[in-house]
């Protein structure tokens, strides 16, 4: 629009750009600069799922530990694929490990190893045993109990209706009903990690696969990391995966707006462009498809194909939102096409196409970044949506709708599971509202005139 | 004005007809069968009984064509004995899938569920009161706490109340609905045992899922009316009726109001279908047997025609509803004409 507002004020005055004065304009609007930051975190966090999954959460999208419960936050599980290996001596030393001291080590060897090194972190006044109040902190003890009590049966009962029901005479507690329990009677009680994740993380080691280690085969063992907030149903690292759902989530919001995009503008220039009845028509098509149920022809052409290709997901999404793109172009098309320098473009024998795509659409790019902006969040609402229902993006691959459809399932169990991603989901759009927003404001020329 | 109104209805049939050739289409482009399902010696016949052994569009040929239907593939690879297909002669227009179901459609009916004994009909029926009750609720909901909240802060825009009730607004865009649903189970019915957490027995169970639909919409209301009334409050006409004197009360119910109301009434037909969508994911969070569900079931299992009289029933309401919102738009700003 700069074109056509020629300089005109005092002859020395510095003239503003309209993107200037709108930067300006929305570098004082805290909550679209706030909104701004947030979209940026989550775009280097979704671009950065590869380093964050090596060094922040150690678990990668698809690692399973299978527990009987999703273990809620602060647990911790043993990364079977980003390991560091613990130095071969103190805790971790062969002959520690190899209690029994036959020269091998066994599976149940390295679950009571794992338990060992828990134990001293839970030991917080290393008396060799744990207090109640001690014990509660220990990473499988769910729920916690309401108060701290020395009275066990309580425990019990929540932790019977856990476990698998072979299980069930490990749950016996406090064995000698002194009020504190002994290395050995925790032992009893916690599993830090699951005899089959003790297996897999032998696998790594056990060249000759006999489920034994020699002292050669052993090189040390990965540390139990943290599940910052907790994992799923299948014991996968709750923020791992989230972290790559913002990418896939991300992926989606843009993309099919890209193609919304490209659509929409193309349709309502050449509407504005060429006018008449052109421009009835396409107009007429518009103001028709406005009020169809697109989301169930969605639905129909996905759950009938049974392809959950992502780059359908992107044009089906992508084509059902030009359509007030187009209104938006043509509008502005249609105001600016009359103006001198489109007049001039044209006596120079510049190519309507040529005119459209270089002097129209820059112009009226203002209200096309704002829509853009708002139609990403839109997109990403859609995406969720068709997750949710189980027809978006399928296994491995995740997004927040999905996360927040299994999250559903387990809603009483692990709420933690449903209330992550949806978090992520309504912060991430809310920052993406107030983004648009603030860029309608600044751009907006009507509000540019007070 | 009933110029106004035959010339929609005519577009409407015809946008109706769109509809069904392009579902029609994708059902048929699908590459499995209803009828794959079934048990091995009742594949032909379900086949036969659904005209899938026809060409879905009208092909005029001139050299004699056998149509390869899904049942002689079926056939194939099966080795099942049909009986004779469908063989277009030369130069003829065959029966088609199409004109079959358009035919079924005039004669006023919905046709044959494929997987049960039903017809569409009475397969959705049951669900319809579930869904309407539901999709009303919500829009009451949306329009009698979003245009108030709208007027108050266009009202006092930069105000304490502007803020604080946009801010709201804005979360209440942000939130999708598949996530509040089951926050409000987890709060209301799971802590507090308000409302029941699955289903739907007294009218006071189907207030969490109408707030969760409704929620949404309230928000983009607001939204809409607080700009409609931004823009109007400049306009002379209000300066004018100000200047005369009138009370503020008349100046906004008799003045502003009617014209801060154009988008919103502009948004309903988007919100509507919005709203039949938005019902799908509500429907299946709060266990409710609504037409939603139906819907979903049905593709995924794809029975075609419960399906495709889905979205006929879907798209003749929105078409019908967009009629009626064009009229009361044209009534309420003089400057639009009839044309």
């Amino acid at each position: 629009m700069s074109d056509s507002k020629p300089e005109e004020g005092t002859q020395l005055e510095q003239g503003t750009s309209l993107w200037i004065d709108a930067l300006r304009r929305l570098r004082k609007n805290y909550a679209a600069m706030a909104g701004a930051a947030i979209v940026l975190f989550m775009g280097f966090i979704a671009i950065g799922y590869e380093v964050l999954s090596a060094n922040l959460t150690h678990f990668t999208l698809d690692e399973q530990h299978p527990f009987v419960a999703p273990k809620p936050p602060g647990a911790r599980s043993v990364p079977i694929v980003h390991y560091d290996l613990m130095s071969t001596t103190g805790e971790w030393a062969f002959e520690k490990i190899d209690i029994n001291g036959d020269g091998v080590i066994t599976d149940r060897e390295v679950q009571q190893a794992y338990w060992r090194q828990e134990f001293r972190t839970l030991d917080e006044d290393s008396d060799g045993s744990l207090s109640y109040g001690e014990y509660v902190r220990a990473p499988l003890s769910l729920p916690p109990p309401s108060e701290f009590s020395t009275d066990c049966n309580k425990w019990e009962m929540v932790r019977v209706s856990l476990a698998p029901i072979e299980n069930q005479d490990i749950f016996l507690c406090d064995a000698g009903d002194d009020g504190r329990i002994s290395y050995e009677e925790a032992g009893k009680l916690v599993e830090v990690i699951t005899i089959g994740e003790a297996r897999s993380v032998m696998a790594l080691k056990d060249a000759n696969e006999d489920g034994e280690l020699t002292p050669e085969e052993y090189g040390g063992f990965p540390a139990p990391r943290v599940n910052l907030i907790g994992t799923d149903q299948l014991g996968r690292d709750l923020l791992t995966r989230l972290i790559y759902g913002a990418r896939i989530s991300l992926a989606v919001g843009l993309i099919a707006t890209l193609v919304s995009f490209l659509i929409g503008v193309t349709w309502g220039a050449t509407a504005g462009f060429v006018g008449g009845k052109v421009d009835n028509l396409m107009m007429r098509i518009v103001d028709i498809m406005y009020g169809l149920p697109f989301m169930f022809l969605v639905i129909l052409l996905i759950s009938v194909f049974q392809t959950r290709s992502l780059f359908l997901l992107f044009m089906a999404l992508g084509a059902i939102q030009w359509l007030t793109m187009a209104r938006i172009v043509r509008g502005q098309v249609i105001s600016l096409k009359k103006q001198e320098f489109v007049e001039a473009a044209r006596c120079i024998g510049t190519p309507s196409a040529a005119i459209i795509f270089r002097h129209l659409i820059p112009n009226a790019l203002g209200p096309i970044i704002v829509y853009s902006t708002l139609t990403v969040p839109a997109v990403m609402l859609e995406e969720a949506f068709l997750s949710f229902l189980g027809l978006g993006v399928q296994a491995p691959l995740t997004s927040w709708g999905a996360l927040a459809s299994e999250g559903r399932q387990n809603m009483e169990a692990a709420p933690w599971m449903i209330i992550a991603p949806g978090l992520a989901l309504a912060v991430t759009l809310l920052s993406m509202n107030f983004l648009g927003d603030g860029l309608r404001d600044a751009l907006d020329p009507q509000l540019r005139k007070d | 004005m009933t110029r106004f109104i035959l010339r929609r209805l005519v577009s409407s049939i015809f946008v109706i007809l769109i509809i069904i050739t392009a579902s029609l289409w994708i059902t048929r482009q699908a590459p499995s069968n209803p009828c794959l399902k079934e048990r091995e010696s009742n594949t032909c016949a379900c086949v036969k009984e659904n005209n899938l052994d026809q060409p879905v569009f009208p092909i005029y040929t001139e050299i004699p064509i056998t149509p390869v239907a899904e049942c002689q593939m079926w056939q194939k690879s099966s080795g099942f004995e049909v009986g004779p297909v469908n063989v277009l002669g030369p130069g003829q227009w065959g029966e088609t899938q199409y004109f079959t179901y358009i035919g079924t459609l005039a004669s006023g009916s919905l046709g044959q569920s494929m997987k049960t004994d039903l017809s569409v009909w009475e397969t959705l029926s049951a669900g319809i009161p579930f869904t309407f009750q539901l999709g009303l609720q919500a829009l009451f909901i949306a329009l009698l706490i979003g245009i108030p909240a709208g007027l108050v802060a266009g009202l006092k825009q930069n105000q304490i109340q502007d803020y604080s009730l946009m801010t709201v607004a804005m979360l209440g865009v942000s939130i999708p609905n598949f996530v509040l649903g089951p926050v409000l189970i987890m709060l209301f019915s799971l802590e507090l045992g308000w409302f029941a957490a699955v289903g739907w027995d007294s009218w006071w169970d189907s207030v969490l899922p109408s707030i969760t639909l409704g929620l949404y919409y309230t928000a983009y209301i607001a939204r809409l009316t607080r700009g409609g009334m931004l823009e109007i409050v400049r306009q002379d006409f209000i300066r004018t009726a100000r200047a005369k004197g009138l009370a503020e009360q008349v100046v906004v119910v008799r003045h502003a109001l009617k014209g801060a109301l154009l988008p919103v009434v502009s948004y309903m037909g988007p919100a509507i279908a919005a709203m039949l969508t938005g019902s799908v994911v509500v429907e299946e969070i709060f266990g409710l047997p609504g037409v939603g569900k139906e819907f979903v079931r049905s593709a995924l299992n794809r029975d075609y025609n419960v399906v495709l009289g889905t979205v006929i029933m879907y798209s003749s309401i929105l078409v019908i509803l967009n009629m009626v919102v064009d009229v009361v738009y044209t009534w309420l700003d003089p400057r639009v004409s009839y044309d």
